[in-house]
């Protein structure tokens, strides 16, 4: 069975080439040729005229914008992310501290959503119709339109100010305390889509004929919705997983925001107002990396839950 | 329980929810378009005795309060959702059929179609949004909200995209395919007579999610300042002016929130009723 | 948390003498915060307030200024000034060391200055002879700055600079250890080595900043053990921190001002003063429709700065009608600018052929993206609509509203500006001069030959009251034609933890940014 996974699996990093490529030349192009100059946004209220063209030449900012990108990849491929304008210390170092706090963040909201949402769809499955459905697909809708920083903030006011079990913001020490809001908020929003979409397609699968078939032989219904619905309801909920950690990490900047997290979100945000282009092309690139990656065990998991697809590859 | 037992319950649970859908969408349907006539103060007129009205919780002359510079909430509310149902609605219509498209070439015709839509998606969406929206302003000069309308639908086709796919790849397995592929049936017909009925229900669900996912991540980019300029008005632009007072004015951020909440809601459940008439596979 | 507050309770138990004056053993923690990371903490390299504000702890200065503002002796301990107004002579302090131990000399101050001189912010150098042909690269040192002896510096200047000490007394002008920033290079940045009562101990990126006191700071140990500014980019998250108990200090987010004052828990804690910035309205007055005095005074007189200050900014700032911040030395109590007339901006309106608005086409007003900026914006909206101008507003970040701003290609803009040094001319010469068009500082594009001289006259004159009667002349003069319009000054709002004792409530400092000497602070 490995031996079926690997050559999908190897075509699939091969793929992160092309992604990569085109989502550098897009973000490249639009931040250089946007509107504000990292020269003078580099210097305060009062920016000496001729200061500004010195920057602009000693950071190659006056070369035309295909030459700084060749420029941009050919030091890409030794391994040279570059050197961040704003705090001219090297890009990879920078993103080389943020990244375990972004990571863990993630980590520990797709666990929260993943859990959450599938232990509130397969339960709001069980009895379709019943009030344990309704709020459970009403709170669902709930999480998915709650805006991220509302959220934040209501979660903060009551388990940080008013409470106090809680830290308000930070990091810490690293101790899982800290993490716990953050998580929750970041979150939150797909706990609802995946229980959505896990209910849903769990009902499906119940109406199968099989399905009854299995019932009607007298196995026991948790056997049945374990064994059998469960298996083929995971297809577009995987693919709703695969789909959140992208949106994760895009959603992540806010919720660092309201949480003082410091992660890459936040940095990549910061770095745009900046017009910080090193960092910017740094941060894009590493979470189009982790987004790729990501969607390689998203289709390396529907391999394994359905065969039936293997045989396309 | 019986598949009977099953079958009628969810009869009356589908006339049920359709009609708390309908009837949701339709209020905000109503509301937005009679907003002009109905509201009762003009929404952007900002009163000359600014400090004694600004922020005043809900009351009889302003049944939703007033904002920071003192202009009725309620009125607001009403305009903001002209704006925002439009945007949600009309980025979803042109995002969703974008994504339908593309999942079906992808999922039907695998091969070098497949990785190559696949490739593209890819690239969509490891994009963030957030610099697709600070570099459309930068290009054209000015933010607004058909710039935000253009990231989303840039952005927005990929979820139904790969849903599609998804639903076609196990779809175009099945029996009943291969039995027509067999016959002779062109790959137009199967694709649309035999496979897109079939995928219309995850399709809806995720349309539905999508309109008010895009209202959502209007509210988002609006924080950012990238959103509706007044004096144009949008639930997005109200929440991120409500933020600033969340805990010593929450009325400001609560009520735009509600609409918001409210009007997503209710797509949602019409939504889930609409899938149930659409789909054969829950018919009886 | 909870183990730091009981050190002090440890420490006065154990300690021997009296933790009041400088000079005993340092106690304490104070817990500030940061709005965003300071992007380094080397100050040739700095142009943030944030940086500023740790650099200031980690650095000493020839000159400090109280909380008055008056120049005193810092890392100089006396200085003369030549009777021509160009030559000042400082004396340096014996023994001061660096964090590394060395004594610090006459030598590091030239290779600061010549250091700085050729960093980011050159203009504080500038009025030094020799300082421009060094910055541009032509020269090999500022020959205006010259080691006299081990302790003394002597510095000329090509013209007189009235304020120039308090350009000395700036963070840029902070004395660095030249063997420490040559074997750094730009690792200086993110291991700064200083004079100041506080090092560096440890910077986690985007998390926090500590400082640790040096026992042996010239002025003694500071009475604060450590310093810790975390972090928190949204101000509602600060102030619920600061609720919570883990801040000692943060600034009132906007909107919460009337509230917070009102609040018995907190209002004892409310600390407001007026700080050294203005928050206007500016007009590019190269192109129509405000190369025309008439429709500038017209917007002036349809405005009302009121509805901003009581209204939108609860009273919690300074009301004002003059550029210049009433905490400024030179400021004009008797300074007068067009106020709310409708009646009138109507009529000039008229006279400049838009009669009730007609034919005048909607202006666009830029302004930088925020909360605050937002909605002042639409008041402005919606008070011109009044008398018939249509305001059609452009919100950028920050970047790209400067880049307009700095090119012309804005019509009616928001401009804020907070002093650099507290003197009219860092206000005045610097916005309105017409050399400085354009980036650096007169972004109206304003050329008023008269206002010119009247500028480069106050330049050379002596310190003194005649001096500021000019500028007070020019600052009349250029609100009387409309090329600026106050909307108000700024106030530090913050928030100080009753044991906190001995925070100046300095016009320089804005909550949460504070920077006022710390090492006065002590935690009671």
């Amino acid at each position: 069975m490995l031996a079926d996974l690997l050559e999908p699996a190897a075509k699939r990093v091969l793929a992160l080439l092309p992604v990569l490529l085109g989502v550098s030349l897009l973000v490249f192009a639009l931040t250089a040729v946007g509107l504000g100059d990292p020269a003078r946004a580099m210097l305060g209220q009062r920016a000496d005229p001729e200061l500004v063209q010195q920057i602009r030449r000693d950071y190659a900012l006056d070369r035309p914008v295909h030459v700084r990108y060749a420029t941009w990849m050919s030091r890409l491929v030794r391994g040279d992310l570059g050197t961040s304008y704003h705090q001219q210390r090297p890009v990879a170092e920078i993103i080389a501290e943020r990244l375990p706090a972004t990571a863990r963040l993630a980590l520990a909201a797709t666990v929260v959503a993943v859990v959450g949402g599938l232990a509130a769809g397969v339960a709001a499955a069980l009895r379709p119709g019943r009030l344990l459905d309704q709020v459970l697909m009403s709170a669902a809708v709930l999480g998915i339109s709650t805006p991220v920083f509302w959220l934040g903030m209501m979660l903060s006011l009551l388990f940080a100010v008013w409470l106090g079990w809680l830290p308000v913001s930070g990091y810490g020490d690293g101790d899982w305390a800290n993490l716990v809001l953050p998580a929750l908020t970041l979150g939150a929003i797909h706990t609802g889509t995946i229980a959505r979409m896990a209910r849903s397609n769990l009902l499906e699968v119940i109406r199968q004929e099989y399905i009854q078939t299995a019932r009607a032989k007298g196995l026991a219904e948790w056997l049945v919705i374990s064994k059998h619905a469960l298996r083929n309801a995971l297809i577009p909920v995987v693919t709703v997983i695969g789909i959140g950690i992208a949106d994760l990490l895009v959603g992540a900047p806010l919720t660092e925001t309201v949480f003082a997290w410091p992660g890459l979100g936040r940095m990549l945000v910061a770095a745009v107002g900046q017009r910080d282009l090193p960092v910017v092309m740094g941060a894009v690139l590493v979470f189009a990396v982790i987004y790729v990656l990501a969607n390689l065990l998203v289709d390396l998991a529907y391999l394994l839950i359905d065969p039936r697809i293997r045989r396309d590859r | 329980m019986t598949a009977e037992a099953l079958g009628r319950s969810s009869g009356e649970r589908r006339g049920r929810r359709l009609t708390i859908g309908a009837a949701l969408v339709a209020l905000f349907a109503a509301s937005a378009v009679l907003a002009p006539w109905v509201a009762p103060y003009d929404p952007t007129a900002v009163p000359a005795a600014l400090s004694d009205t600004m922020l005043r919780p809900p009351g009889p002359a302003h049944p939703f309060g007033t904002d920071a510079l003192a202009r009725d909430l309620f009125s607001r509310v009403l305009h903001g959702g002209r704006v925002s149902l439009a945007l949600g609605l009309g980025v979803e219509v042109v995002a969703a059929t974008l994504g339908v498209a593309v999942g079906l070439l992808a999922g039907y015709h695998g091969g070098w179609r497949d990785s190559l839509l696949m490739r593209a998606t890819d690239v969509v969406m490891a994009f963030p949004s957030l610099i697709l929206a600070i570099g459309l302003i930068a290009v054209f000069e000015r933010p607004g909200l058909d710039k935000v309308a253009l990231v989303l639908v840039a952005l927005g086709w990929t979820t139904i995209a790969r849903v599609v796919r998804g639903e076609i790849l196990s779809l175009k397995e099945r029996d009943y395919v291969q039995a027509a592929r067999a016959l002779g049936v062109g790959h137009g017909t199967i694709l649309i007579r035999h496979l897109l009925p079939n995928a219309v229900g995850p399709i809806i669900v995720a349309a539905t999610i999508g309109v008010g996912s895009n209202m959502i991540a209007e509210a988002g980019l609006s924080f950012l300042g990238l959103g509706a300029q007044a004096p144009t008005i949008s639930w997005g632009s109200m929440l991120a002016e409500g933020q600033t007072f969340l805990t010593s004015a929450p009325w400001v951020a609560f009520f735009p929130g509600a609409a918001l909440l409210l009007a997503v809601l209710g797509m949602n459940v019409l939504g889930d009723a609409l899938r149930d008439f659409l789909d054969p596979r829950w018919r009886d | 948390m909870k183990g730091l507050r009981l050190l002090p309770l440890l420490c006065l138990l154990l300690a021997a003498g009296p933790a009041d004056a400088q000079g005993g053993k340092p106690v304490g923690t104070l817990r500030g915060v940061f709005i965003s990371d300071p992007p380094t903490l080397d100050p040739a390299q700095a142009t943030d307030t944030t940086s500023s504000a740790v650099v200031r702890q980690l650095f000493d200065t020839l000159v400090e200024l109280d909380e008055q503002l008056q120049p005193g002796p810092g890392l100089a301990e006396r200085w003369t000034v030549s009777s021509d107004q160009r030559v000042y002579t400082f004396v340096l302090r014996a023994g001061v060391k660096f964090h590394n131990g060395r004594v610090m000399g006459a030598a590091d101050v030239k290779f600061s200055f010549e250091r700085a001189a050729r960093g980011k912010r050159p203009w504080v150098f500038e009025k030094i002879v020799g300082a421009p042909a060094f910055i541009k690269g032509g020269a090999g040192e500022i020959p205006g700055v010259r080691v006299v002896d081990e302790r003394t510096v002597e510095l000329t200047l090509a013209k007189p600079f009235a304020p120039f000490l308090h350009l000395m007394a700036y963070d840029a002008a902070s004395i660095v250890p030249r063997e420490a920033a040559q074997r750094l290079g730009p690792g200086f940045a993110s291991h700064p080595v200083g004079t100041g009562a506080f090092r560096l101990k440890e910077w986690r990126r985007d998390d926090r900043v500590v400082l640790e006191a040096f026992a042996e700071h010239f002025r003694g140990a500071p009475h604060l053990e450590r310093v810790v500014f975390r972090i928190i980019p949204a101000e509602i998250t600060r102030f619920n921190d600061y609720k919570a108990g883990n801040l000692d200090v943060t600034d009132i987010p906007t909107g919460h001002c009337r509230a917070v004052k009102a609040d018995p828990a907190l209002r004892a804690q409310v600390a407001i003063w007026p700080t050294l910035g203005t928050h206007a309205v500016r007009f590019n007055v190269e192109k129509p429709p405000f190369n025309d005095r008439r429709m500038r005074l017209a917007v002036a007189h349809a405005i009302d700065p009121s509805a901003i200050v009581q209204g939108l900014l609860e009273g919690c700032v300074i009301a004002g009608r003059g550029i210049l911040p009433p905490t400024l030395p030179g400021y004009h109590t008797g300074v007068t600018a067009p106020g709310l007339d409708r009646a009138r901006a109507r009529q000039l309106l008229a006279e400049a052929g838009f009669p009730g608005g007609r034919g005048l086409s909607p202006i666009t007003y830029h302004f930088n993206t925020s909360d605050l900026n937002q909605r002042i914006a639409e008041l402005l909206q919606a008070q011109l609509r009044e008398v018939g101008i249509t305001l059609e507003l452009r919100r950028l970040d920050w970047a790209a509203h400067l880049k307009v701003v700095d090119e012309g290609a804005v019509t009616m803009f928001r401009q804020a500006w907070i002093a650099d040094y507290p003197d009219p001319e860092n206000f005045l010469t610097v916005l309105f001069h017409s050399r400085n068009i354009g980036a650096a500082g007169n972004t109206s594009r304003y050329r008023s030959p008269e206002l010119d001289r009247l500028f480069d006259q106050a330049d050379v004159m002596p310190p003194g009251p005649a001096r500021f009667k000019v500028y007070q002349d020019a600052e009349q003069r250029l609100l009387d034609d409309g090329a600026w319009i106050t909307l108000y000054h700024y106030a530090s709002r913050a928030l100080i933890r009753p044991a906190v004792k001995g925070l100046e409530r300095s016009p320089l400092s804005t909550a949460p940014e504070f920077l006022a000497p710390l090492r006065k602070v002590r935690i009671e």
